[in-house]
């Protein structure tokens, strides 16, 4: 499933795939993949992301 | 011991203290090759495909090998290409699927040493074929291999172009 929150998040701070890898530490693939839901990301990697994005855990990965 | 199988030997001494150096350079300080947590799983992955490979290749080989008595191909070339076929397809899942290359790589860099890598080969393969030939007695032989080498060498930098073309394509 696409994770639209995480990248609406992303764009409401003006931030390219690359800067958010960038910034949490991974490749631009691998937010694609993320943001696509191709790939189920770590704990670790939940929460860089939601550090980096100024949101919380719930607001960007849990699912209803 | 003929030059063929001494400059066999040899080479594959000078590879393997290469491979050595590259890997003690890459272990160390800034150098070292870093893999976010989804291209580690993709490595995993292609380890894991390059590996049923080369088992369901090497029960095939053993089935040919008992089962015919006059194979076209030699056992040094067949031992070979379960190796090629191995590191292709961990190589070229890899790629396809981003794991190839590390954070702090600078792709071109691995590409034109990919490259080198296949020019050398094709030369190497073209020089046994003017001399030796590929084929004797009816037989495919091991002087096959540097050729084999380049053309695998070959497909994966196919691979990464088209994988790069793709990417280019993706919108963000």
């Amino acid at each position: 499933m696409k994770n639209l929150r995480l990248k609406s998040a992303r764009a409401a701070l003006d931030m390219s795939q690359q800067d958010l890898a960038d910034m949490v530490g991974v490749s631009r693939q691998t937010i694609s993949a993320v943001e696509k839901g191709d790939y189920n990301p770590t704990i670790k990697l939940c929460i860089d992301i939601c550090k980096v994005l100024g949101k919380t855990l719930d607001e960007l990965f849990w699912e209803d | 011991m003929d030059f063929f199988k001494l400059g066999f030997y040899v080479g594959f001494a000078v590879v393997c203290i290469f491979f050595l150096i590259f890997v003690a350079i890459s272990k160390s300080g800034e150098k070292a090759y870093q893999y976010d947590e989804r291209q580690q799983l993709v490595q995993g992955k292609g380890f894991q495909y390059a590996f049923f490979s080369l088992l369901i290749y090497n029960a095939i080989c053993i089935l040919l090998i008992t089962g015919f008595d006059n194979l076209i191909i030699s056992n040094e070339d067949l031992i070979f290409f379960g190796i090629i076929l191995g590191v292709f397809i961990y190589a070229a899942y890899c790629v396809w699927h981003d794991g190839y290359f590390s954070l702090n790589e600078k792709p071109k860099r691995v590409i034109l040493s990919l490259a080198f890598c296949a020019v050398i080969n094709f030369f190497a393969g073209m020089l046994n074929l003017s001399q030796q030939g590929f084929i004797q007695n009816g037989v495919l032989t091991n002087h096959f291999i540097s050729f084999s080498c380049a053309i695998m060498l070959l497909l994966l930098l196919l691979v990464i172009a088209i994988r790069y073309h793709r990417k280019k394509s993706e919108v963000e």
